[in-house]
């Protein structure tokens, strides 16, 4: 019998600091193992012994050859993950969770919207999107952060921008020095660029206060609850639907989700 | 008598309502045990009629009272409980402006576990003092200490040596007493039903649930039971009213008790206080003072 | 049914401690017996349930050292004996959550599959059981591998081979004896609340006042829920044992404010109202929604340890009285 709780073992290729406040660290990850199988929007717990495990959702897309995530100083487990350094041992389990329905999205128009350090499991989503660009109609992404150097994946974000095959749409809370692209929160910026809900999916993941301003947005825009996805946060142990905290109604985040669509979150009770 | 307090209660409980000095009055109804009564929580006044008195309401019900911070409460205490009200004032936890209180003097309540041994689910007429509970035998303040409204007759307070337990126990050589703890501490199961019901246990994060630092292991290691119960016990030291809910809360019936007990005793010969008696009064671990006794410095 | 002299059922039983590790009443609890001498009933039920056996408290899930993980072995082979119905019923539905097609639980798995469960009857229930709410009775048989009839000098059994065959050479022909009286007997003294649609109603009742008022009493402490023979909650955390590192898995409650808490701050769970829900749906909606059966077995045990009388046959009536 394979054991779900047996993590696997796999080394620090390149870490660095994601944000520019060093908040946010980010892992390159190399399996000792071989690759891993995933669909963008699965996570995997990453394991400090002695420490503990967290979640955290795959940044890197199948394609890569590393795995990544990047990784928020919040507790007790992602402070020390923040003192790895490049070519530690670091172990996994994973991939975990369902992951975004790419199927479905195949033939649609797709409308990732972001915002803050929310952007990790979307890098992966638009990277697949990216790589199999011919089953995909109009991409469009809007995300936002606070400010510039709060922005995750950044040098990417500009190479994105310059392809004549997504639209991306970044913008920060406030104006400032040397800033180019949109300046105002998430919801406002959505709401300027009126992506079409015609034959299209929404992707949102961000923090709270984002979503509950984005919601009637995208309710403006005629997007049925359907056909809009959600990644959730939950506290997590085991991440394979056993130990009970990560339950959201009948379903648990961690095996059922972390991607759900809006209209089965309706149903459920709030608590997230 | 008990009927008379009964009706008082209700009574009393039912003009604070209606005349809106308080939006919620916390008391006890009929349990759904034999031997049992169980917290209520009474806001319309026509509701009064559920409130009941008898020598089951042992639970320390002013552990209640910080879950309403934006209502008047009114709310029905015995000794211990009055004692557990003016502790909670001491340390800023409550306003007394905001708790109308109902005393009752308790005559000390019946322990469920050993009426069901002895009488089954059949209640004996006449109750003798070994069924009581073991903190109301050697309870010093039977009689409310605070109040707004007293119902019943003054109960005569024991004037003999509140701990003779403690003084039995301090007599047992540390090899005994240690064991004795051991014994009590590996049954518990960590379920903190002793932290939560009592009412001085009201800390936002408990050191059991912190992880940075973390203070102990989980899970039923001997040592890491002992560390639980000895913490739990220093944190009470002279701010225990000894009203003995965690002992009665434990469903695996440690005795844990004398734990506390022995502290309140040491805080009582040493510094002469005692708590839950003047709400001005901050318990002597809480506090500083220039002539605290320093017997142990060399 | 066949019939077993009490004397030599419990030695064979402790000719059978060689081989197996033997559980049974113990007094007030449930635990590991060394020798039969040490069976004893304090009460109708114990008060630890056996879920202990297959979920124990703490156990680790794999050791770590300098690099190397090693996962304890276990290849013991476990007697239950004298379980009751409803707790034989409490196993079979924690199978659903640890034995399933995704993702099996080995630790769990290893341990039931090399398992026989040798219930008893239950001739005088507790004021506290309902189990019949559930479907389920005092003489239930179907979840365990054999069920005892306590008549005295010897024991009425039935059961499956796997279970029988401890006792080869010791059953005896029943002799027409009838149990339907004693059985019945024990059913009508049961007082169960009525829970049929209790699982589709709940799914309405999510934001209902409800939970406010039954939660009130509520002092939110585990106890419930560690002596429930259904609640598996638990919790994963490292410990440091020695000169390594351990990975654990320890019980854990819904009842605890901790237990949702994210290291951000935020929690989900935070107002016990919401907690007594989780609780509450979680047998009675969840349960029946993923595994087609309720997950309370009635076996009253949250009723009679509960600090401050916190009922769930009230909470039960209650819901179905909106």
């Amino acid at each position: 019998m394979n054991n779900p709780y047996i993590p696997m073992s796999g080394k620090i290729k390149k870490a660095w600091f994601e944000s520019t406040d060093r908040s946010l660290r980010t892992l390159d990850i190399v399996l000792d193992n071989g690759k891993m199988d995933f669909i963008p929007g699965q996570f995997c717990e990453i394991s400090i012994m002695g420490k503990g495990e967290s979640p955290f959702g795959i940044a890197s897309a199948p394609s890569e050859d590393f795995l990544r995530f990047t990784v928020n100083k919040t507790g007790y487990v992602t402070a020390a993950i923040h003192w790895l350094e490049e070519e530690t041992p670091v172990w996994i389990r994973g991939p975990l969770g369902n992951g975004y329905p790419v199927e479905k999205f195949e033939g649609k128009n797709i409308v990732i919207v972001s915002g803050g350090f929310a952007f990790t499991t979307l890098r992966s989503l638009l990277i697949y999107l990216l790589d199999h660009r011919d089953k995909y109609k109009d991409i469009t992404v809007v995300y936002g952060a606070r400010e510039p150097g709060l922005l995750l994946y950044r040098e990417e974000l500009q190479e994105w921008a310059k392809r004549d095959d997504v639209n991306i749409h970044l913008a920060v809370d406030a104006e400032f020095e040397g800033w180019q692209g949109h300046v105002g929160f998430v919801p406002t910026i959505l709401e300027k660029v009126s992506p079409s809900s015609e034959d299209a999916y929404l992707v949102m993941c961000g923090p709270p206060a984002m979503i509950k301003f984005t919601l009637p947005v995208i309710k403006k825009l005629n997007f049925p609850s359907e056909k809009v996805y959600t990644s959730l946060e939950r506290r997590m142990k085991c991440g394979i639907g056993k130990c009970g905290r990560c339950n959201i109604g009948p379903y648990y985040v961690c095996k059922d989700g972390p991607v759900f669509s809006l209209d089965v979150l309706e149903k459920l009770p709030k608590e997230y | 008598m008990a009927d008379k307090i009964v009706e008082n209660i209700r009574k009393e409980a039912k003009r604070i309502l209606e005349e809106k000095i308080v939006d919620i009055v916390i008391g006890f109804e009929k349990g759904t045990l034999p031997y049992t009564a169980s917290p209520v929580f009474i806001e319309n006044p026509d509701d009064v009629d559920k409130l009941i008195w008898n020598r089951y309401c042992h639970n320390n019900l002013a552990v209640y009272l910080r879950n309403f911070p934006d209502k008047k409460i009114g709310i029905i205490v015995k000794g211990c409980d009055s004692r557990s009200i003016v502790a909670l004032m001491a340390e800023k936890q409550l306003t007394r402006e905001n708790i109308y209180i109902i005393g009752v003097p308790c005559e000390g309540m019946l322990d469920k576990n050993k009426l069901l041994e002895e009488f089954g689910d059949n209640p004996p007429i006449e109750v003798k003092e070994e069924f009581l509970y073991p903190s109301c035998q050697y309870c010093e303040h039977k009689n409310p200490v605070i109040y707004d409204f007293l119902t019943g007759e003054p109960v005569q307070e024991k004037e003999e040596e509140p701990y003779p337990d403690v003084v039995e126990f301090e007599k047992k050589t540390l090899d005994e007493r240690w064991k004795y703890f051991q014994e009590e501490a590996s049954k518990c199961i960590r379920c903190y039903a002793c932290r939560q019901a009592c009412p001085m246990c009201y800390c936002e994060e408990c050191f059991v649930d912190t992880n940075s630092p973390k203070w102990l292991d989980p899970g039923i290691d001997l040592p890491d039971l002992q560390v639980w119960h000895i913490i739990r016990a220093y944190h009470q030291a002279g701010r225990c009213v000894d009203c003995g809910a965690c002992e009665r809360a434990c469903p695996m019936d440690i005795k844990i008790l004398w734990l506390t007990r022995k502290l309140n005793k040491d805080v009582r010969d040493l510094f002469e206080f005692e708590i839950g008696i003047d709400p001005e009064k901050v318990p002597p671990l809480g506090t500083f003072s220039l002539y605290d006794k320093e017997e142990f410095l060399i | 049914m066949k019939k077993i002299d009490k004397k030599r059922l419990f030695e064979r039983l402790n000719n059978l401690i060689k081989d197996y590790v033997v559980y049974a009443p113990k007094g007030k609890d449930f635990g590991k017996i060394e020798d039969t001498s040490e069976i004893k009933r304090e009460s109708i039920n114990v008060r630890l349930s056996p879920k202990q056996v297959f979920l124990p408290q703490e156990e680790a899930l794999f050791t770590f050292k300098q690099g190397d993980i090693k996962v304890p072995e276990n290849n013991e082979k476990y007697i239950l004996f004298g379980i009751r119905p409803c707790d034989a019923k409490a196993i079979a539905l924690l199978d659903k959550n640890f034995d399933t097609k995704d993702f099996p639980d080995p630790y769990y798995i290893d341990r039931r599959k090399n398992s026989i469960l040798i219930a008893e009857a239950c001739i005088e229930p507790e004021s506290t059981c309902f189990c019949t709410a559930f479907g389920s009775g005092p003489f239930e048989s179907k979840d365990a591998d054999a069920l005892i009839i306590d008549r005295g000098d010897y024991y009425l059994i039935d059961g499956n081979e796997k279970a029988l065959s401890l006792f080869d050479g010791l059953l005896e022909d029943d002799g027409g004896e009838k149990i339907l009286e004693l059985k019945k007997k024990a059913e009508d003294s049961i007082k169960s609340p009525v829970v049929e649609g209790i699982d589709k109603k709940l799914s309405s009742m999510i934001d209902d006042p409800i939970w406010d008022e039954v939660s009130r009493k509520c002092i939110t402490c585990g106890a419930c829920t560690y002596l429930c023979p259904t609640c598996y909650c638990f919790d994963i955390q490292d410990v440091g044992k020695d000169d390594k590192y351990m990975r654990e898995r320890v019980w854990d409650s819904c009842m605890f404010t901790v237990y949702t808490l994210e290291a951000s701050g935020h929690n989900p769970r935070k107002e016990k109202e919401k907690r007594m829900r989780q609780r509450v749906m979680h047998k009675f909606n969840y349960y029946p929604f993923l595994y087609d059966e309720y997950g309370c077995v009635g076996c009253g045990r949250c009723i009679k340890y509960c600090p401050v009388n916190v009922d769930i046959r009230k909470i039960i009536t209650k819901i179905m009285e909106v």
